[in-house]
C-alpha cells in the first residue's frame, strides 16, 4: 500500500511501500511534477527495484529541464538501498532527522 | 517468478523458516526453465545518470541485503528452488551494515 500526497507546490509525500504493484501509480503522480521537487520519504518504508526505476525516470526528466528530485526524511533501510543501487550518487538525499 | 515465468505452472511455493541465527526463505517454482540467479552479473551502479536505465537492480539488491543466496534446479521435474537467508544480527539498517559481496555460485 502506497500513499501519495501532494502537499503543495513542489512537495510530494510518499508513505508505505513503493513496489512493483504501486510503481505505475507513483510514476503517474511524479510525471505531473516539475522543477525542483521535494519528495518527503518520512513515511516511506520500502522501495523495490521497480520503485527505483520510477525515481530514476523522474530524475532524468527533471534534470533535463533544470529541475531535480530532492529526497527528505530517508530512513536507514532506504539509505542502504540507495547506496547499494548507486542512487545516492544520482539523487540528492537527506537522511531522516 | 510470477513476473518472469508467466508460462510456468501456476503454483509457486514460499516456505519461510527460522534457522539458527536468522531466517530462511525458499521459493519453489514449477515447470520453468533453468535460470541460475546466482550467476546473473551485477548491475553497474556507478554509471552516470545519463547512461542508467530503469530495471536490472532486483537481484543486485537482493545479493547485498542477504547473507546467502542459493539456487537448485531439477531438470527431470523442471523445478527451480531459490534459497534466501538473512542473519538477524546483521540485517541492513540495523547499524553498521556493510554491502555484501555476491554469493558463491552453486552448481
Amino acid at each position: 500500500m502506497l500513499t501519495i500526497d501532494g502537499k503543495g507546490p513542489g512537495v510530494v509525500a510518499l508513505a508505505g511501500r513503493l513496489d512493483a504493484a504501486e510503481s505505475p501509480r507513483a510514476q503517474a503522480a511524479l510525471d505531473a511534477v516539475h522543477g525542483i521537487v521535494n519528495l518527503d520519504c518520512t513515511g516511506l518504508e520500502y522501495i523495490s527495484s521497480a520503485g527505483l526505476g520510477v525515481l530514476l525516470k523522474t530524475q532524468k526528466r527533471l534534470l533535463a529541464a533544470n529541475g531535480k528530485l530532492r529526497l527528505t526524511g530517508v530512513n536507514r533501510q532506504l539509505q542502504d538501498i540507495f547506496m547499494y543501487s548507486g542512487f545516492d550518487q544520482i539523487l540528492e538525499i537527506e537522511p531522516v532527522r | 517468478m510470477v513476473k518472469y515465468s508467466p508460462g510456468g505452472a501456476p503454483q509457486v511455493d514460499v516456505d519461510i523458516a527460522t534457522v539458527a541465527g536468522g531466517v530462511e526463505v525458499v521459493l519453489t517454482d514449477y515447470d520453468v526453465d533453468f535460470f541460475d540467479v546466482t550467476r546473473v552479473p551485477d548491475a553497474d551502479v556507478n554509471l552516470p545518470i545519463e547512461q542508467r536505465r530503469p530495471g536490472g537492480l532486483g537481484l543486485h539488491l537482493i545479493r547485498r541485503m542477504l547473507d546467502s543466496l542459493d539456487y537448485r534446479y531439477s531438470e527431470a521435474e523442471r523445478r527451480s528452488q531459490t534459497w534466501f537467508r538473512m542473519n538477524a544480527a546483521e540485517s541492513p539498517g540495523s547499524g553498521g551494515a556493510t554491502p555484501r559481496e555476491g554469493p558463491d555460485a552453486h552448481d
